[in-house]
């Protein structure tokens, strides 16, 4: 398929970044693993009282 | 209430991990640079020399490149585990710089650099030059994506604050790409990284021939570094005015804390070149002033004032109550999401919505903020001035210094008398520290001149932090001090190691499993 080796070589390491990365993005970054951040926390973090474990917890 | 123990360890662990991790990026940027150049020499001239010169500078920057790269990643890691509520905020707008430069680093650099060191005999000599300048090219233009990212913490533009999501959204992504702060930054930087470069090759190779080592090695080197140095040690300068320019525009408090500056001079301002500023009675004692310099430096006219630190307080005063109109309209928006009334009262205010934020430090109710708390939130906006002040100058003046060695450097080089000068070469390399304490310095300045913003204006520093425990980063604080100090160790020895055994040890096969096949000095005169 390649007439190099070195060109085999990097379409290799190529292939396993992307899957690396997609791998991240799925299992690491994805939605189900993000903080809880969303509209109405930052809402209550700034226009209530802003909320730190130290008064609150439970609230990443 | 605010946990400000929380947010002085957060700011105490990305700073501590910034300036570690800008160690290295600086010698990166500008060593990759200078090995495109010189093994564009070689493939010009076809002399070994070059190569053998290419492959030992680029061995250190290997060892460098990898520190860069392991330390960069903590960074990014740290908006989502400590500055949660900053990365919810600005995330749309921030994120995509720093996921473009993410990919580039993870395609084009870390792709490139593993053919740099390992295709010199499975590629052409174009072929590896091309890698070899796509390796600076990858570098720099890393650098430039983190910068417009680091830019619009800077100057805020392209973007505005939507109350349904409570995040700021991009409304003109090319704002955000050529927002003039982030582009002065850029080749500020940049540039700074060339002379950190430049001072290294200069002050290694001084090693070698105040040793009579690896003559022929290191008097080309030097040569390299004299003039490219110098082309860059001038740059800086020029673009760190044009940085500072786009400062006296954007980030008014930034340059009056930096001068000290506590009234507003009749145009043009005076430039301040020794001072003891004092925050108690808001005056700059045993000040000496060069009359006009600052106003023609700052401003580039004679006409326009530059407003000092007390009209800027007051600026932000009536900014924290035209906020507090803001505020008011958006908290009553919580309950009646569809009054148009409210969102344009918001509409109208929300360029000074940050600056109500900053009564949050004080009580949780901004809305019933007295007079006086206004005032404390006001005079908030001041960052430390004596840190700037003095941080600005050592860097201004370390940067005249490095034109200085570069010019020296460039005449004996071009004169061939860089031998008969040993107090030169002895200058040279205990020059060697000098290039990153500008570095630090000047992020320094950028960064604690931002304070009290996370974004400029728009967001403060102390309502970005995570809800986490202090303990909590207290304790990571205190993993990286450990890991990042045994990473320094290691990274110095590597280097000592790799200086001491010489650019020889790439001919001799030092570094190669199998042993020598040839032992051959550098020829001396190609």
């Amino acid at each position: 398929m390649f007439k190099h080796s070195l060109a085999r070589d990097i379409a290799i390491i190529l292939a396993l970044k992307m899957s690396l990365i997609i791998a991240a993005g799925v299992f690491v970054f994805g939605p189900k693993q993000r903080p809880a951040i969303d509209a109405q926390s930052v809402q209550e973090h700034l226009l209530d009282d802003p909320v730190f474990t130290r008064n609150r917890s439970g609230r990443q | 209430m605010i946990d400000m123990e929380l947010v002085q360890l957060s700011r105490l662990q990305f700073g501590l991990t910034a300036m570690y991790h800008f160690l290295f990026v600086p010698l990166t940027l500008g060593l990759s640079l200078l090995l495109g150049i010189m093994e564009s020499v070689f493939v010009m001239t076809g002399r070994e020399i070059w190569r053998h010169m290419t492959k030992f500078w680029g061995a250190l920057f290997g060892i460098n490149f990898a520190m860069g790269v392991a330390t960069g990643i903590t960074m990014e890691f740290q908006f989502g585990t400590n500055w949660a509520y900053y990365s919810h905020y600005v995330g749309d707008v921030f994120g995509a710089p720093l996921a473009i430069e993410g990919l580039m680093a993870f395609f084009l650099e870390a792709t490139f650099i593993g053919l740099f060191f390992f295709g010199w005999d499975k590629l052409s000599k174009v072929a590896h030059l091309c890698v070899t300048w796509l390796v600076a090219l990858g570098s720099n233009l890393s650098a430039l994506w983190i910068l417009i990212a680091n830019g619009w913490m800077q100057h805020p533009i392209g973007a505005r604050f939507n109350p349904d999501t409570m995040r700021m959204e991009v409304t003109d992504f090319f704002s955000v790409l050529f927002n003039p702060v982030a582009q002065a930054k850029f080749v500020h930087t940049v540039s700074a990284g060339y002379v950190t470069g430049s001072v290294f090759v200069l002050a290694i190779s001084a090693y070698y021939l105040m040793r009579r080592q690896h003559v022929e090695l290191a008097k080309r080197s030097m040569t390299v570094a004299a003039s490219f140095g110098l082309a860059a040690a001038l740059s800086v300068v020029v673009l760190g005015d044009e940085s500072g320019y786009t400062d006296t525009e954007n980030q008014q408090m930034k340059i009056a804390a930096m001068e000290a500056m506590w009234e507003t001079n009749p145009a043009p301002a005076p430039f301040t070149i020794f001072g003891l500023p004092n925050e108690t009675t808001r005056k700059t004692d045993y000040a000496i002033k060069v009359p006009w310099m600052l106003g023609l430096i700052a401003t580039r006219s004679i006409s326009k004032e530059i407003p000092g630190i007390q009209e800027l307080v007051a600026r932000a005063d009536t900014r924290i109550r035209s906020g507090l109109i803001a505020y008011d309209a958006l908290e009553k928006l919580r309950s009646d999401r569809s009054n148009a009334e409210l969102r344009k009262q918001l509409e109208d205010h929300v360029a000074d919505l940050g600056f109500a934020l900053l009564l949050k430090k004080t009580r949780p109710d901004i809305t019933k903020a007295t007079t006086d708390e206004i005032q404390i939130a006001a005079w908030s906006t001041v960052p430390p001035i004596s840190p700037l002040f003095w941080s600005f100058r050592i860097m201004v003046g370390l940067g005249f210094f490095f034109i200085g060695l570069f010019a020296i450097a460039f005449y004996l080089a071009s004169r061939r008398r860089l031998q008969r000068h040993p107090l030169f070469l002895r200058a040279a390399l205990f020059s060697l520290p000098l290039p990153w304490i500008a570095a630090e310095l000047g992020w320094y300045v950028a960064e604690v001149g931002r304070q009290p913003w996370v974004i400029e204006g728009v967001l403060p520093t102390f309502l970005a932090v995570s809800s986490i425990s202090a303990g909590n980063v207290l304790f990571t604080l205190i993993g990286f001090v450990v890991f990042y100090s045994s990473l320094a160790i290691v990274d110095v020895y590597l280097m000592v190691k790799t200086i001491r055994i010489g650019p020889e040890a790439f001919l001799s096969g030092y570094f190669q499993k199998s042993p020598p096949a040839r032992s051959t000095k550098l020829a001396p005169a190609e």
